[in-house]
Order: C-alpha cells, then structure tokens, then sequence
C-alpha cells in the first residue's frame, strides 16, 4: 500500500486524515509518515510561536508526533485528527513555557547548524512582502516587536493568538484544541488583541 | 463609553475580524463602527494589530525533523517496546520489563589463552562472508509476533534518505542505533546491578570474582543512544558526550561531576564517560588482560588480523583512567568489530558486544577449538527478544561444548530483573541444579501465542532428537539421567542441554532479529595443566551454529524492526 510512498517524494494524493489514522492503528507507518508531512509544517510553526524559539519549536515538534504515535490508540476520533494533534502540541508548549526558567535569545545572526533547525533566522525567513534590503531590515524590525509583544503576552493568551492569527482556526477549533468553549476562545482573544495592541502600541500608533 | 461596554465592544469587534459574528452581530457592530468614532479606531487599532501578526513569516519545519522522529521513534520501539504502533505505551513494571529491547549478557570462561581470542575474531571476519546469507534471509528471521506491525518500515522516506546506511545487521552497518535502555532507567540499571554482582558474588571458586568483573558487567550494561562508529572515530569533548550518551530522548542529562552511582543510573559507563567514548556498540570487544604482556600479545594479534584483512584501526587510544578502571588500549576497527584492551589486576577478560551473526562467529570459533573449556553465564536478560536469542545459543551451541568437555563448568541464565523474572544456575559438577532453574529455562523458551512452554519444549526435545544423529556427534553420556542430581558429578542441567542440538530446532530462531544484540563477557583464562589433559580432542567444526534462516516459514516472516533487508553487495 505504501510503495508509491517509498519509491519517491509523497504522492499528491492528499489522504483524510481518519483514513490515515486508521492505517497507523493498524501498524502502517507509512500513514504516520504521510500524517507528519502533512502537519510537521504547521505544527512546528505553532510550537515556534509558543515558545519563540526555533530549537525548542523543533524539540516540541518532534514531541508532539512522538507523543501522538504512542498515544494514536487514544485518539477517539470526536475530534478531527489535527485538533487532537494540536492539543497535543499546545499543551506541551505551554508545559515548556511554564517549565522555562529562563528565555533566550535568537539572534538573527546567530550560530546555527544547517539543516537542523538552528540556522540563523535570517537565512530561514522568507519575507516577501519587502523585497529591498531596507525594507527587509524594516520587516525584521517590525517582526521583532511583535514577536517580543508575543512573548510578553499570558501563555493562554498567546495560545489563542498563535492559532488565529497565524495558523488560521476558527473559534471552534480552537476551543476543541484548547478544550475551552467557544466563548472563552472569544474572550480570550479579545483580551489577547487587546493586550498585544497595547504592547505594540507605542511603535504601532 | 463604560469600561465594560468598551471591552464587550471590543471582544465583538474582535470576532467581527475574525467573522464570528452572526448577521445580527455583524450589523450591529457595523452601525455602531459607522456611528461612533471610538469604536472605528478600536476597530482600525485591532485590525492593524492582527495584520501584523498575521504578517509574521513561517517557518518550514526542519529538514532533519522527520528523520530525527524516525529515529526516535524506531529507538522507542526497541528501548519502550513500542512494539505496536496502535498501541501507546503502558506502565507497569514488568510489561516494561517485558517489552524492553536491549541487551542479554553472556558470561563465559574460556580457557586456552588469547589465541582463542585470535580464532574468535578470525571468526568475526568469517562471519563477513555469511552476511550476503544473512541478510538475504534477513526477512526470514523476523519475530513471529514481535515487534509488529510497526517494524514496516517506518517512514520510507526518511528511511530512503539515510540510503544505504540503513542496512540491516551490525556488520552490515553500524550507523544502526543496535540497543537501548529501557526508560525505565533505574530499575534497569538496579537490576543489572544486583545480578551482576550476585553473579560475580556467586561465582567464587570457578572464575575469579573481581572488582572489574563487576565493572565489565556494570559497564555492559551500559547502553547508549545510537553512537556509531563513525562517531566513534570523532575525538569527543566532555560536552559532547554529555546528551548523546544518555540513552532515550527524554531521559535527563546527568551532569558530569554526578557521583558514579548517579551516572550508572542512566546507563553511563564510567570508561565510556571517562575515555570520552561510548560502550554501546554493537560489536565492540572490550578485552582485558591479566598483564601488559598478554595485552601485547593480543594486540600484536589485532593488528595481525587487521593486516590480513585490510582492516585499518580508526583510532588507537590509550586512555590513564585513574579510578579503578585499568589503562585501556582502544581499537575502531572500521566496520567491523570494535576491539578495546583493558588490562586487569586479576584475569584477562574480554567484553564483548556483538549482533546476532558476531555471536555465531564467536561461539562456531570456540567450538573449533578443541581444548576450550568454558563457563557460561548469562548474567542478565534484559530483552525478552534476547532472552530468545541467548536460549538459542544456550541450546544449540554452549550445551553442547557443556556436555563434550570436563572439569567444574556452569552456566546461568536469567535473573531476577529480566523480564521473565526467572533464573537459575546449571552446574555440571558440583551442587545440584535447583528445579527452578529448570522452570526458568522453560520460561526462557520462546513459545508461539497460545502455546505453553511445555509443549514448546517437547517439541524442541522431538526436533532435537530426530536431528540429533545427523551432526555426527555423539550423545552426551547423560542423556538418560535424571537432571536434578546434585551427586552425579554430570551436567545437571535439564535433559534437553545434555543433548545434540539441533541445527534447525526451528521455532526457537523465528524469533531472533538479525539485528538482535546480545552482549558477551568473555573471560579468557589460561587454563590449568590438568585441565588441558582433559580437554577432549574434539574436531573443529565450521557449521554454523545457530540460526538457519531458510528453514523459517515465509508466511510467518515478518519484516524487520531495523531496516529492510539488504545484500551486502548492493
């Protein structure tokens, strides 16, 4: 079932994802590798976000699909597949905020290993909304105060955030991933846009 | 505008972005945006602010991400018997225990000195020509019920990434992550070390009990990661030993001034933390000897190997450990075996890690040698899969060595801590075997689902006795005698251990992986005089000593955990 898969780049076919959970319960890893494809990008960038840094993103990425191999059996299908799997991945994120004693800093121009996700931001960030030089190093600058407004934010608040506005939930979702109702993601994310703006507030205005 | 109508205002205009709204809602917000200024630049202030973080980049997630996940995930299933994909992973001790893929340690003396030693590794490169046979086969030697499901290659692309460097077998390829600790670190490590050194403690009298007895055992059971050799071949700095040496993703990084004790509860060897390598490869040979001249002899036998066999050292390393762990020499042989010298206040030793095809090549070349007389242990049984394995051994190999030569032999297997919770001694002379060693043995035969041990057992003892006439070696002389008799001065050992294996008992090898470990202690001791007078002159054999891959059933084959099967040729 799974030589296409095998023999070359991930076909495609764009798989349901109840299928392919199926298909991993019944031992196919291949399914898991296809479900990983699918979500790796999502998932990381949503760890990324969480956390704020890439090493740690990676290290929380890799958790969420280790995690959610082991505990496929669990997965009782309520749910779509991706809403469990960002549970998985919100919840260790915010275990790892909380367990954070310390923040470190990216640098833009740090050291960085190619390849495993500790490559200088800059070599990694593709922003094409300012193709110049000068206004790349705007964008960067502006990023930089968001994402320092981010990390200044509550961890739930900042949850709510990263999954509207930059992986694109609606409320529902993220209350099924947050295991909230819809009305506190509703709150929640008032008060988060409300706290962010007042953040940004002095370079934004 | 109240500050409670101003934050009801600005949660609705929030969802208003979003498009949360009902149409009433959004009509409403919208005639109160038109309406009031406050509201149109609450509106405009929060739309600006989620513009921009919507404007931030994203990442693709790193390359390497989903081969590290393979990794692990392939890792987990040896280490935390995530044998079944659908299955997440249960606590309790003994399933754990049950479920752990790691190491089975074999104790044996040797006698003869450290050309057996020679003959072993000639051996080992022998066995570089049945690899071809091995691995062709390799789907061959699947388990019958383990690992699962989950061994069907796990993430091909990532797998077709790694290339070649993804075969299978410890020869074949020593990029493998071989072994792993259980997760369950202290338990493991608490077991190995009570039955280490319950096994040293009850070994006086037959092999000198010493403090690096029990520091080879310490250190066998070691495991690490996933070092290979050519990482071995990299001089590593103490930090860079520090997370890789630690077996399991998520175990801990122990700080290097930890005290021993600590250490060793996460699998750290202490030579391996001091010499700045690691002790977990597959086909590693830690060898010490009593004196620096034995060492010198064995070394100067390396290197002649290694000549012939073109075999060039990666590294020659001579490490100063000044606590109580002897200078060692160290050899990498690319590719092949690893071969460490130690040397030892009071015996020569060696420690030995080998797969499954390595553990033949040792075992058919002390069987070449005519005057060996060997004690066998196996100290601790980690792996339920090894557990198979070393029963294979014990039955179709060292029984047979137990029953040809004379003098005080004893072999145990099992322990308290493995995951059978069985364990026993066999002695041939001396006291009597105690019943529950035999109950043991049974409990270390693998069995097919639904079948008792019993009956596994008396189809072993059918297999071996129709097979038994055609290696042309004689019986045993207590083939008819009742096991448990503490008087006789014979091998106490049950019935099925006195007599000729047979080459293809079958079931007992569906269960072996190709790519299973079991880890060796080998101690080489030059026998007495009067022992070498007793040695039977027994010819050399060159059969093969344990698993006959063809005779396995296709259709109950099953693909390997590591790897898929692969010629060496290719």
């Amino acid at each position: 079932m799974g030589n296409a898969v095998t023999e070359g780049p991930l076909p495609a076919v764009r798989f349901e994802d109840a299928v392919l959970v199926e298909r991993v319960r019944d031992g196919d890893m291949e399914a898991f590798g296809l479900l990983v494809a699918k979500y790796q990008d999502r998932v990381y960038n949503t760890c990324w976000r969480m956390c704020g840094h890439v090493e740690d993103a990676r290290d929380l990425t890799q958790d969420t699909f280790f995690k959610a191999y082991q505990a496929i059996a669990l997965f009782q299908g309520r749910s779509g597949f991706y809403t469990w799997l960002f549970r998985i991945a919100v919840n260790l994120a915010l275990s790892h905020r909380r367990k954070a004693k310390y923040r470190r800093t990216q640098s833009l121009d740090g050291e960085g290993n190619p390849g495993t996700g500790s490559e200088p931001l800059r070599d990694r960030v593709e922003d094409v909304s300012a193709p110049s030089p000068v206004g790349r190093a705007m964008a960067a600058e502006m990023h930089q105060q968001i994402e320092r407004a981010l990390d200044a934010l509550d961890p739930d608040h900042r949850a709510v955030i990263v999954l509207r506005d930059i992986e694109g939930f609606d409320y529902a979702e993220i209350a099924g991933i947050l295991d909230v109702a819809v009305g506190t993601v509703k709150s929640r994310l008032h008060r988060a846009r409300a706290a962010l703006r007042d953040e940004l507030n002095p370079d934004m205005d | 505008m109240l500050p409670q109508d101003k934050d009801k205002l600005g949660e609705q205009l929030s969802a208003y972005l979003d498009g949360e709204l009902n149409d009433s809602e959004s009509a409403e917000v919208e005639r109160r945006v038109a309406a009031e200024p406050e509201a149109r630049e609450m509106l405009e202030a929060l739309r600006r602010t989620v513009e921009s973080v919507r404007a931030l980049p994203h990442l693709a997630a790193p390359d390497h991400l989903l081969d590290e996940l393979t990794d692990r995930m392939e890792r987990a299933q040896l280490l935390n018997g995530m044998s079944d994909g659908a299955e997440p992973v249960r606590g309790g001790r003994r399933s754990r225990w049950r479920l752990v893929a790691s190491a089975a340690i074999v104790v044996f003396a040797v006698g003869g000195g450290f050309w057996a030693f020679r003959e072993m590794t000639d051996s080992i490169s022998r066995t570089e020509q049945r690899v071809a046979l091995v691995e062709e086969n390799a789907s061959d030697w699947a388990p019958a019920e383990t690992p699962g499901a989950a061994s069907r290659g796990v993430m091909p692309e990532a797998r077709r990434r790694a290339g070649r460097g993804a075969k299978r077998g410890v020869i074949a390829d020593s990029k493998e992550p071989v072994y792993g600790f259980p997760a369950e670190r202290r338990e493991a490590r608490l077991g190995t070390e009570v039955e280490s050194e319950g096994v040293v403690a009850r070994d006086k009298g037959a092999v000198a009990p010493s403090k690096t007895d029990i520091e080879a055992l310490r250190s066998l059971a070691y495991v690490g990661p996933q070092s290979t050799a050519e990482e071995l071949g990299k001089k590593r700095t103490r930090a860079e030993v520090r997370r890789p040496i630690v077996a399991g993703a998520a175990a801990p990084v122990y700080p290097l001034e930890a005290p021993l004790e600590e250490k060793l509860h996460y699998g750290v060897d202490r030579r391996a933390v001091r010499g700045h390598r690691f002790a977990n490869e597959a086909m590693q040979l830690d060898v010490s000897f009593a004196s620096a001249h034995d060492r010198t002899r064995a070394q100067t036998q390396l290197n002649a190997f290694m000549l012939d066999n073109d075999i060039q050292p990666l590294e020659q390393a001579i490490t100063d450990d000044t606590d109580a762990v002897p200078p060692s020499a160290t050899f990498f042989v690319e590719g092949r075996a690893h071969l460490n010298f130690g040397e030892s206040a009071d015996g020569v030793q060696v420690l030995a890690r080998l797969g499954a095809p390595e553990l033949d090549a040792l075992v058919e070349g002390m069987r070449a040698s005519s005057d060996l007389r060997m004690q066998l242990a196996v100290g601790d049984i980690v792996a339920a899969s090894n557990a198979d394995r070393v029963r294979e051994v014990l039955r179709t190999s060292f029984a047979r060595q137990f029953a040809r030569h004379d003098g005080p032999t004893e072999y145990r297997f099992g322990s308290a801590a493995d995951s059978t919770g069985a364990g026993g001694t066999f002695r041939r002379r001396g006291r009597a075997m105690p019943r529950s060693a035999l109950k043991a043995m049974d409990t270390l035969r693998p069995t097919k689902a639904g079948e008792s041990a019993e009956s596994s057992r008396d189809r072993d003892r059918a297999g071996r006795k129709s097979d038994a006439p055609a290696n042309g070696r004689p019986r045993a002389q207590t083939d008819s005698e009742e096991p448990i008799d503490a008087s006789s001065g014979d091998l106490t050992g049950p019935p099925e251990d006195r007599k000729e294996p047979a080459p293809d008992s079958g079931d007992a090898t569906k269960s072996l992986a190709a790519d299973d470990v079991i880890t060796v202690v080998i101690s080489l001791r030059t026998p007495p005089a009067e022992a070498k007078a007793d040695a039977p002159a027994a010819p050399p054999t060159t059969q093969p000593v344990t698993t006959q891959p063809a005779t396995h059933s296709p259709a109950t084959s099953r693909p390997m955990t590591r790897g898929e099967p692969t010629r060496s040729s290719e």
